[in-house]
């Protein structure tokens, strides 16, 4: 069992990255608690170290996803939607990357990870592959077809259009 | 796009309240873990105690520290736990086994043992008035009143009998002859005398016919006068002198 300070540490270190990925798999904040409280547990009770930090992040990372997964499982959650939920999710989003954030979240659930993880963590699609238990091969056709859902979902978003048109000088939304 | 969604996923962190909650419940349940890490031990401590007295107590009430064996022609002997109760019933001849075959002793004490078999219906059969009921006893140095309590047996017993003491170390070899070691007592009596006698002899023979060899012996002896072995007399019952008790 690990001790509370490196425990602590590692709630310090990946707060935010754990916070991400409850973001875009869960619906409310209580939900994001729990998941927190999960994964930081594992993380105490696992015993095996960690060759660097990097396999620490990406130990942890495999967690936050499959406790994200347990918990959308839960039949009770599943099935009921508090109202508070709403807004919660209103204020979670940042008003300037609404658009962006939006279109993530309105992507199939098997390319949020994979957009999140290139894109957002810089992992290769050998790497995402490793974490996520999928073929390279597979992972990149995850991301190529996520990536252009994301283009049709923000096309069809004007405020998202707009804003594009004004980044790129008019050419419209790219890579 | 790439850059659009990094810096839309910057904006997402956890703030102070969900790390503090999180810190928070990780102290609690460590506590909770180190209490009932604790518990557990204790309580794991406390099971292999119990288990310890239990095989210690289980191994006391099966390991046999004093014996008793009842002669008369049915030869029987029973094995006593330190708390005086019967471990195992051992018959060593045809007789004492027909007797046994209907009594049930283990577990029971030993003057309600020896009172069950010397009242048994077929013992009674062999208790004639001629008849001798030896009750020999032999018990480690460490355990004391199995003696008096036979002699305190006796007195509630229909028929009369007569109490020896043995040493317990005779009832190893007594055992490696087929012999109870009441029996075997009275062999080691009558062999100081004659010396051709043999334990294989005495298996046949009933208790009352090797006193009998050895009073005559012993009166022979008296007789002569001369060089008479200063050996306790085993003439006593023809004395018609009941429950006395002998030392080896």
């Amino acid at each position: 069992m690990r001790s509370e300070q490196e425990v602590c540490r590692a709630v310090e270190t990946y707060a935010d990255m754990v916070r991400r990925i409850c973001f875009y798999y869960l619906k409310n904040r209580e939900d994001t608690e729990d998941v927190f409280q999960k994964v930081f547990m594992k993380y105490m009770m696992y015993d095996a170290p960690f060759r660097d930090s990097e396999h620490e992040k990406a130990w942890l990372l495999r967690v936050a996803i499959n406790a994200c997964k347990d918990d959308l499982r839960n039949f009770f959650r599943r099935n009921t939607l508090p109202l508070e939920t709403i807004t919660e999710l209103e204020a979670e989003i940042p008003e300037d990357f609404r658009d962006v954030l939006e279109a993530v979240l309105s992507l199939p659930e098997k390319y949020k990870n994979p957009i999140y993880l290139h894109y957002y963590e810089g992992y290769s699609a050998a790497e995402i592959g490793a974490i996520l238990g999928k073929k390279e091969n597979t992972v990149y056709s995850l991301l190529s077809r996520g990536r252009r859902l994301l283009k049709d979902c923000l096309k069809d978003c004007p405020s998202a259009a707009k804003y594009y048109q004004e980044k790129t000088g008019g050419e419209g939304i790219g890579e | 796009m790439a850059n659009d969604i990094r810096d839309a996923f910057d904006h997402i962190k956890a703030d102070e309240h969900l790390i503090e909650s999180t810190k928070q419940f990780i102290t609690e349940n460590n506590q909770k873990k180190k209490r009932t890490r604790f518990q557990k031990t204790f309580a794991a401590a406390c099971a292999a105690l119990l288990l310890a007295i239990g095989i210690t107590g289980y191994s006391w009430t099966k390991t046999p520290v004093s014996y008793i064996s009842i002669d008369v022609n049915p030869s029987i002997e029973l094995s006593l736990n330190r708390f005086g109760r019967v471990v195992s019933a051992t018959a060593f001849n045809a007789e004492g086994r027909k007797i046994l075959e209907t009594l049930s002793l283990k577990g029971k004490r030993d003057t309600t043992a020896v009172h069950e078999i010397i009242e048994n219906e077929t013992m009674q059969t062999f208790l004639s008035d001629e008849a001798e009921l030896v009750l020999t006893v032999a018990e480690e140095k460490t355990q004391r009143g199995l003696n008096r309590r036979m002699k305190a047996c006796s007195n509630h017993l229909s028929h009369e009998c007569q109490h020896i003491r043995a040493d317990i170390e005779i009832v190893e070899d007594a055992h490696s002859y087929g012999l109870s070691f009441g029996k075997y007592y009275a062999y080691l009596q009558l062999s100081q005398y004659d010396s051709g006698v043999t334990p294989e002899d005495c298996k046949h023979m009933d208790i009352s016919t090797i006193h009998e060899l050895t009073c005559e012996h012993e009166q022979n002896e008296t007789t002569d006068g001369e060089n008479a072995p200063s050996k306790e007399t085993r003439c006593h019952h023809h004395d018609k002198k009941h429950n006395q008790s002998h030392k080896q």
